[in-house]
């Protein structure tokens, strides 16, 4: 880069600071090492200067390096041996043998070692009973099922691990036809039994909350909710519409309130901020005044950053009532507006002093302002000579000048009195109110970039239109118009994205509904 | 795996453990075969055999069977092809059981090291059952044997223990809900509404303009001709053969030339109604010179050179009957689907008073083994003859069922319908396509916009595998993950099993 700065200011490479000399010995040196023979030997002086003179400091036809490694070696690892063994797997109840591969010789495998997946081999813990128990306990929970039923409803629980969908699927017990079970009732036999048997246990140990939990299954309950949920499901489009323009809504409505919460939270903060108890006097000196003004610099700063996380009042159980909290706000403001005034009386005493101040220092801020014209004046000269012979970048001044800091207002000002516009154009000066980065910097640079998925489209369109993709001559009126039109492109080629985007959708709502 | 574990938050195990499986897949149209863990089938053939009869000089004559494209595609004397299966149930387990013959000598398979894997139908017969397990345990004395269920495979293939298996085969279409990885098999719907009834369309479609369909094996060469009207013929020179060749080979080497009909000139669309109302109005004063449209017209070339030209309209017409299937192309009834299916093949296919596997009653048996006996002797009939009677049965009970055929989405429809409420919206949004069948153009969009309009507050996703080996054999591909499972290990039935605790308690436990 810096470099290219240098290229284009016509600066030699002489004049530059003679850092990159060693890396550039270096580089020679390794040229000369890797030419082999003929520069070797004329180094040691050895070789005719007319014989080199011919020669030349040509490369020889072949390459004299040391031959290229296309391939790592592999390293030598030992090949792992697999074996083809087998398994027993002990989930099993008979011992049937499997082969698979294993890693490792056959001596090392250890054949005793439970199979590896073993221990996916989970089931659920459901209580078991038999027919005494049924007729102690059981019999009184439901006088619709019988023994036979109940134990086949608990196999198949326990077959399918509970997966009710699946046990009412398969339910298949062939008693009485005219019991035609549902999954409710089924849920309802199953739960209460466990409870019951759980709840009776001998050994003491009982899981109460788990007894509770199967206790608390209401048939009835259940049903209601199937059929809310069905409800739910077939609602007609019409509805869910409604449905969900109000759940928008709603949000909608929340959004504002939080906004409004935000902002009133900024404002409360915003009044909040200066502080009423210490005196003005400190701030009555020069210094005492910019320390404020440091101070209210940071401060701002500060709430400039963090908008986003402002103290919201809290909205909760506690919360203050509305009435209350305009009281509050209105005492907080009667605060503000004191703070303020007495603000302002500091301020205007402060502004007083400055002038006065001002005038004293005048003639030694003159003084000091020609200096620094002449210090701008000289980076003109020799920058100027680039722009005269036309080189493509120009550089801009207005760095320098913005860099003029406190007292610049009256630099401008005297720049702005000895010249006229146009010969602050010809000679490129530029007044900026904003401030700009300090350093040289190409103005063409400063074009304004976009996304790069809509930068490549912005290029297409200006290879299309023939204009290139920086100006070529770029002034800086040439630039603010490229800037402009650029600008433009880009918001085009946004726009024609919402339509397309509005355009299929409604295409693909008319499909959708039929529309021709 | 590693890919799997990118996606998912819980911790991943490599959970495969290979021990050499088999998987054999038997479908309607083609039989499956392979190693287990393999990612496609190595052996694909028709489930069709070729019975060869030879007559002795003495009068008796012996009855060879053949298997395998090659046998079945070449014609030859007293070469009559059978099918093997029907409806995706094994109808002739004696040919059955020597195509898998064939097909373990193709791959060399070691039955006392291997263990091999099933797929079955939900609509499987408990004497099916019973027969396989005899036939691969005792007779083919494998090491292992399990059987799993076609749909249960296909939610394996795509990695979803939740969905809704939409199966569009040959015979029939089945859709199954599936819950952890569970067929809830009594609520399985199906139509005949699948393959070979576009296949019988186009056969009469065909009929209509009088064109026939002459396959490959009858061409010695032929000419390029158009298909203009009546009388334009194909202009083709016969092979002669020294021996008569029997109807049946015929009407196999015509499914291949069906096939390729399906593959090139089928496609589905969204909007039937208003479509076709608009065809009718463009075309409707064009309507005897079909070329009109060139844009949409295309040629389909039969084996004898005959290129028959297929309208836009027509192509999709009979695409679009797996939805509406009366409204189809040809002006009479399809000829085996005259009956309108509603929809419920667990009646159709088997004896509805009788369960698929047999009841489970603890400590004391119901019923007495000769009266089992009679009882599958009937589900033998009513598989044979499950047209006729099918149709008396849809009409007798029934009565939630409309008496209309049921198309492709009034089906899913009504099974999402008859679901529990809480599992319709997560079976709706896990909707699971596959079947060869399935692979037509649109059909894939028709069926989600049909569910989305019907179900307006429940999400409808479908998911089907867009590589159509994947899509075709989905059922193997999911026996070959499973069967290649660590955890699957466990359940496989070893030959001691069965012979401790009998067909009949295994099925009961087991393969129910």
């Amino acid at each position: 880069m810096a470099s290219d700065i240098l290229d284009v200011l016509n600066i030699k490479e002489e004049t530059r600071v003679s850092n990159s000399q060693p890396k550039k010995q270096q580089h020679k040196d390794d040229f000369t090492h890797g030419l082999g023979p003929a520069n070797k030997k004329r180094k040691n002086g050895a070789m005719n200067r007319e014989l080199y003179n011919l020669i030349g400091t040509n490369v020889p036809p072949v390459a004299v390096e040391k031959t290229i490694k296309f391939k790592d070696k592999i390293k030598a690892v030992a090949a792992v041996p697999w074996t083809w063994a087998p398994f027993k797997n002990g989930a099993r109840n008979d011992d049937l043998q499997f082969h698979h591969w294993v890693k490792g010789n056959s001596n090392d495998i250890d054949s005793n070692k439970p199979y590896n997946f073993e221990r996916y081999n989970t089931k659920l813990d459901i209580p078991e009973f038999n027919e005494d128990e049924y007729n102690d306990l059981l019999k009184d929970v439901n006088s619709d099922w019988d023994y036979n039923e109940t134990k086949y409803l608990f196999e198949l629980a326990k077959d399918f691990d509970l997966r009710w969908a699946v046990i009412f699927d398969r339910y298949e017990y062939q008693g009485d036809p005219s019991k035609e079970r549902t999954l409710e009732d089924l849920k309802e036999q199953l739960y209460k039994c466990a409870a019951k048997i759980l709840s009776n246990k001998k050994d003491g140990i009982k899981d109460s909350v788990l007894i509770k939990n199967l206790e608390s299954f209401d048939k009835k309950l259940e049903i209601e909710r199937k059929q809310y949920l069905d409800k739910l499901i077939h609602r007609a489009p019409t509805e869910i519409a409604e449905e969900e323009s109000l759940v928008i809504e709603a949000r909608k409505f929340e959004l504002a309130a939080k906004k409004m919460l935000m902002e009133r939270a900024q404002l409360l903060q915003l009044l909040d901020s200066p502080q009423s108890s210490a005196s003005i006097q400190q701030y009555l000196t020069s210094s005492g005044l910019a320390q404020l003004y440091n101070t209210l610099m940071t401060v701002d700063k500060s709430k400039k950053r963090k908008p986003e996380a402002p103290v919201a009042p809290q909205l909760g159980p506690n919360a203050i009532p509305h009435t209350q909290q305009i009281q509050q706000q209105q005492a907080q403001q009667q605060q503000a507006q004191q703070q303020q005034q007495q603000q302002q009386q500091a301020q205007a005493q402060a502004q007083a002093q400055q002038h006065s101040k001002s005038q004293k220092d005048g003639k030694l801020q003159s003084r000091s302002n020609r200096k620094q014209k002449d210090a701008t004046s000289t980076a003109t000269n020799t920058i100027s000579a680039p722009i005269k012979s036309e080189q493509k970048a120009i550089v801009d001044l207005d760095a320098d000048i913005s860099q003029i800091n406190q007292p610049k207002n009256e630099a401008i000002q005297m720049i702005q009195s000895k010249m006229t516009p146009e010969e602050m154009e010809a000679f490129g000066l530029k007044i900026h109110d904003e401030k700009i980065q300090p350093g040289v910097y190409i103005r063409s640079q400063k074009l304004s970039t976009f996304k790069p998925a809509v930068q490549s489209k912005v290029v297409e369109i200006l290879n299309e239109m023939g204009i290139s993709q920086k100006p070529t001559i770029p002034t800086a009126k040439v630039c603010a118009k490229y800037d402009q039109l650029l600008q433009s492109i880009a918001s085009l080629i946004d726009l024609k994205k919402q339509a397309d985007k509005i355009e299929a959708e409604v295409s693909l709502i008319k499909a959708q509904k039929g529309v021709q | 795996m590693s890919f799997a574990a990118s996606t998912t938050a819980a911790p991943q195990v490599y959970g495969a453990d290979e021990i050499n499986g088999i998987v054999l897949d038997p479908g309607t149209y083609t039989t499956k075969i392979g190693f287990a863990g393999y990612d496609s089938p190595s052996l694909i053939i028709p489930s069709y055999y070729g019975e060869v009869t030879n007559s002795a000089e003495d009068g008796s004559s012996t009855n060879k069977r053949v298997f395998g494209e090659n046998s079945l595609y070449t014609p030859k004397a007293n070469l009559e092809i059978k099918p093997l299966i029907k409806n995706n149930i094994v109808v002739d387990w004696d040919a059955s059981v020597e195509q898998y013959q064939y097909l373990f000598k193709q791959l060399s398979i070691d039955p006392a090291d291997q263990p091999l894997l099933l797929t079955e139908s939900t609509l499987n017969s408990y004497k099916n059952k019973e027969q396989a397990l005899q036939v691969f345990l005792e007779q083919e004395q494998f090491s292992a044997f399990y059987m799993v269920k076609q749909p249960t495979c296909v939610s394996f293939a795509h990695g979803r223990p939740n969905c809704l298996v939409v199966d569009i085969g040959h015979d029939i279409v089945t859709v199954t809900p599936i819950i952890d990885g569970i067929c809830l098999k009594n609520q399985v719907m199906g139509t005949k509404y699948a393959g070979a009834f576009l296949n019988q369309q186009f056969i009469q479609f065909l009929n209509e303009k009088k064109i026939v369909i002459d396959s490959t094996y009858k061409i010695k060469s032929k000419k390029s001709v158009y298909w203009e009207n009546e009388e334009s013929k194909p202009d083709y020179v016969t092979k002669q053969f020294d021996f008569p060749i029997s109807e049946s080979f015929d009407e196999f080497a015509k499914l291949r030339t069906l096939q390729e009909m399906k593959e090139t000139l089928l496609a589905a669309t969204i909007d039937t109604t208003s479509d076709a109302a608009t065809e009718n109005g463009e075309t409707g004063t064009g309507d005897k010179s079909m070329s009109q449209d060139d844009e949409d017209l295309r040629y389909f070339e039969i084996q004898n050179g005959l290129s028959v030209p297929f309208t836009k309209q027509e192509r999709t017409k009979i695409s679009n009957s797996l939805f509406d299937p009366l409204e189809t192309l040809c002006s009479e009834a399809i000829q085996g689907w005259e009956t309108p299916h509603n929809g419920n093949i667990i009646k159709s296919l088997v004896n509805g008073s009788d369960k698929t596997s047999k009841e489970y009653v603890p400590l004391r048996r119901t019923k007495k083994p000769e009266e089992e006996d009679k009882d599958k002797m009937d589900i033998d009939e009513n598989v044979d003859e499950k047209t006729s009677n099918g149709a008396n049965e849809t009409e007798n009970d029934n009565v939630d069922l409309p008496k209309t055929g049921l198309g492709l989405s009034k089906l899913i429809q009504a099974v999402l319908d008859k679901l529990d409420v809480d599992l319709k919206p997560q079976l709706a949004n896990n909707i699971i396509l596959t079947g060869s069948t399935s692979l037509i153009p649109g059909l894939n969009s028709r069926l989600h916009s049909d569910l989305t309009l019907s179900n307006p507050s429940l999400k409808i996703r479908i998911h089907s595998a867009g590589n159509t080996i994947e899509r075709k054999y989905a059922s193997w591909i999911g026996g070959s993950i499973l069967s290649s499972l660590g955890t699957f290990h466990q359940l496989w039935v070893s030959k001691a099993e069965y012979e401790e605790v009998g067909a009949e308690r295994l099925i009961v436990s087991r393969f129910r």
